[in-house]
């Protein structure tokens, strides 16, 4: 609505909604919910045929070198079309590959990475919802140019449906970051149910050997904190589409719904509610959009602050979604409860509203002005 | 945050924050209420004579000519020193209206005075029937001759009766449909015969506002602002600078600083539920500061803000006074105290910030008048 957007960005999401709309939108999500796979591999080659997981990675490596703000069109697409592939996971993979250290295997996999040949999910959290918990869950061993890991990592996206993982690991003190294929010997795949008809992998390393190293633990820690922090946003990016789709839905609906001999859009009890969830949409974009504007890799402090409001405010906007579309709203056959689902996972996903909160709280710094100088 | 000052921006930010800290009279740093206007004359002619009162006013008219940024920037630095808010209705609402629909004549009889400092001008609209319902209003201008005759009452006109001039709106014609269309804009000097002003104390025990009795007053007329009966838009062309300043993020960070100073004080700077109230409130307040830059780059790319000045104004205010919320919370017990609490450098009377802030979502339109406001002109749901 009040975005300044350049007439390429606005082309990117267009065309991505299209690309959804065409693969038949929300209906498709609603065959594949509870699917073991859970998303269909022909449309993820769509997907990165129109160069969604290389939208952050440089021309001269395959990709469209562009920034956090297309991601977010791309993502808020993905949100408000539910659609199931792993774009976020992808495209973020894909980075991670290209700033890592260079290597053959890192490229081949990049590549694949971003021709969609492959599946590769993100491993980066640890049991608790905070990045730095992770240090005690897994730990990363050199031995003779061998990585050997062995611990947990929760709350990988489709970890069944995956060919590997970016794995961020500890090596003492320091982050590693590597490569797991899924046939690696020793890792098993727990697949939990999420609310959302999706599921999510715990991985359990039993002395795994990593395939290859991404970054090592001299060079990895800002990659890692990148990563984890890109992915909020990210996460965030979702949401908004989430809340943009669920209030286009009751708006619709509070058109066209009568009782009372009128629309019920014409009452003010509601038409309030619908204007407190227009302001959700439009804070919680303009958050989103200014902070993909401070460059490709975001503030933790900032990103953490827009998980936590994302978080907030999509939860409450869907909520209000479903009480405004009253009984028809609390079944199974609509999709604005498709909706409110998927800002329940994606609330969830990486830390919740208070988690982020609270990591906002302990990375920010708020000193009070003095007031009465002497000059 | 989400700005960063360009090079010639930063020369002047500290050009206005070493002259500011120099001028700026210590007794009115970080004030809980604003003094009345006589004890503030002292600061606004300083302002006037550095030729700073009115950044946003062309050059051509004795303003500053400040670009967006610079005037965002005296905003801030004047924020940054809890400056107290001037009498400045002449220089931001009565200016601008000026400039675009007084004539010559009307230019120079009334901006060099506001400028100066010389005329304190207050502004009447609302009245004890028309508050939300503003274009239903009552005041009768009967036009006899060569002047207007006025008779009726305004209220809630801010510091009318330290004021000399009033800027207003009045029926003009009784029979108009729709209403807004009987509606003039018109200046009366305060002097006048006929005008009586009593000030009002507020919830928080101020006499900030007033009422204003007009008793067949008689005003010539050359006071009247662009074409009879066309009030309605000359009041409400309000300026895209003005909208976007109302909603600055800066009215909650000043709070937001207080709570932080009585917390560190107090011990509460500890206590992870205060931690979390206050991360809750400074995320919101971020997002604020998200909408505001953005709403300054559609105004610096000459770009309407439209009903985005409603979404911003809903923000701002429920903002302040979620800070207001929380300033009395970190006082616990002392949160119902009146008087000043001394809190390091500041001393805080809590209760009149708190009892002030209730104003921010009832005056210059509702929050529900906002609301119904989106709800039309962008969500398109029928009346």
């Amino acid at each position: 609505m009040d975005l300044l957007l350049s007439p390429e960005q606005e082309l990117l999401q267009a065309s991505a909604s299209k690309l959804l709309a065409e693969q038949g939108g929300v209906k498709r999500m609603r065959h594949l919910r509870r699917k073991s796979a859970g998303f269909e591999r022909n449309v993820h080659e769509k997907m990165a045929l129109a160069g969604w997981f290389g939208v952050l990675v440089p021309p001269e490596q395959g990709g469209l070198g562009l920034g956090l703000t297309e991601l977010a069109l791309l993502l808020m697409e993905t949100g408000r079309g539910l659609a199931p592939e792993p774009v976020a996971p992808a495209a973020i993979a894909a980075y991670a590959l290209s700033n890592g250290e260079s290597s053959a295997a890192s490229s081949n996999l990049l590549e694949k990475v971003v021709s969609g040949e492959m599946i590769v999910s993100l491993a980066i959290e640890g049991d608790g919802s905070e990045l730095d918990n992770t240090r005690a869950s897994l730990a990363a061993v050199f031995s003779s140019g061998r990585i050997v890991l062995d611990g947990t990592r929760a709350g990988v996206p489709l970890a069944s449906a995956s060919d590997g993982f970016i794995v961020a690991a500890w090596s003492n003190d320091d982050p590693v970051l590597c490569y797991v294929s899924k046939s690696a010997i020793g890792l098993t795949v727990d697949e939990h149910e999420t609310v959302d008809g999706r599921s999510y992998g715990t991985l359990t390393f039993r002395a795994v050997s990593a395939d290859h190293l991404i970054a090592a633990p001299a060079h990895a820690a800002p990659v890692v904190q990148a990563l984890y922090d890109m992915m909020l946003i990210a996460t965030a990016a979702e949401l908004v589409g989430v809340m943009t789709a669920a209030l286009d839905l009751t708006v619709e609906y509070l058109k066209i719904r009568k009782q009372f001999g009128k629309p019920i859009g014409s009452f003010q009890a509601l038409q309030h509610r619908a204007v407190d969830n227009l302001v959700q949409v439009i804070s919680t974009r303009t958050l989103l959009f200014q902070i993909c504007d401070q460059g490709i890799v975001p503030s933790s402090e900032m990103a953490s602050a827009l998980k936590a409001y994302a978080a907030g405010e999509a939860l409450a906007l869907t909520k209000s979604a479903i009480q405004m579309h009253g009984a028809i709203g609390f079944t199974d056959e609509h999709d604005v409860g498709l909706y409110l689902k998927r800002a329940m996972w994606l609330a969830a996903y990486l830390g919740n509203e208070s988690a982020h909160r609270k990591r906002f709280d302990r990375l920010s710094q708020f000193e009070p002005v003095e007031l009465r100088q002497d000059h | 945050m989400f700005h960063k000052d360009s090079a010639s921006d930063a020369t002047f930010r500290k050009q206005v924050r070493s002259w500011f800290e120099a001028n700026l009279p210590r007794e009115l740093r970080g004030r809980t209420v604003r003094p009345p206007p006589a004890d503030l004359m002292v600061w606004y002619k300083l302002l006037s004579e550095r030729g700073w009162i009115a950044p946003h006013w062309p050059k051509e008219h004795g303003g500053m000519g400040a670009t967006l940024s610079e005037q965002i920037i005296i905003a801030q630095e004047l924020g940054r020193l809890s400056a107290p808010h001037l009498p400045l209705q002449g220089v931001n609402h009565l200016g601008p209206i000026l400039m675009r629909y007084g004539t010559h004549e009307q230019k120079q009889r009334h901006l060099p005075p506001i400028l100066r400092g010389d005329v304190i001008w207050a502004q009447g609209y609302s009245e004890p029937g028309s508050g939300s319902d503003l274009a239903s209003l009552t005041t009768k201008a009967e036009l006899i001759d060569e002047h207007f005759l006025v008779n009726g009452t305004k209220v809630w006109q801010t510091w009318a009766h330290h004021a000399d001039w009033m800027f207003t709106l009045v029926r003009t014609d009784p029979e108009a449909k729709p209403k807004h269309a009987g509606i003039s804009f018109l200046l009366i000097d305060l002097r006048t015969k006929g005008v009586k002003t009593k000030p009002i104390l507020n919830i928080a025990g101020d006499d900030e506002f007033s009422q204003v009795l007009l008793d067949d007053v008689v005003v010539t007329k050359e006071n009247l602002i662009g074409p009879l009966n066309g009030g309605w838009k000359v009041a409400n062309d309000l300026l895209a600078n003005e909208r976007l300043f109302t909603s600055s993020p800066q009215h909650a960070l000043e709070v937001v600083h207080r709570i932080t100073r009585l917390a560190n004080a107090n011990g509460r700077d500890g206590d992870p539920v205060f931690r979390d109230k206050l991360a809750a409130l400074r995320i919101r307040i971020i997002a604020q500061e998200a909408l505001f830059w953005q709403a300054a780059g559609l105004i610096a790319n000459g770009r309407p803000l439209g009903p985005a000045s409603s979404t911003m104004k809903l923000i701002a205010t429920s903002n302040l006074q979620a800070a207001t919320d929380l300033l009395i919370d970190v006082a616990d017990t002392h949160g119902a105290d009146v008087g000043r609490q001394s809190v390091g450098d500041d001393d805080v009377d809590i209760t009149r910030i708190f009892l002030q802030s209730r104003r921010a979502t009832i005056y210059g339109g509702s929050s529900e008048i906002q609301r119904n406001v989106l709800a039309r002109r962008v969500l398109g749901l029928p009346s």
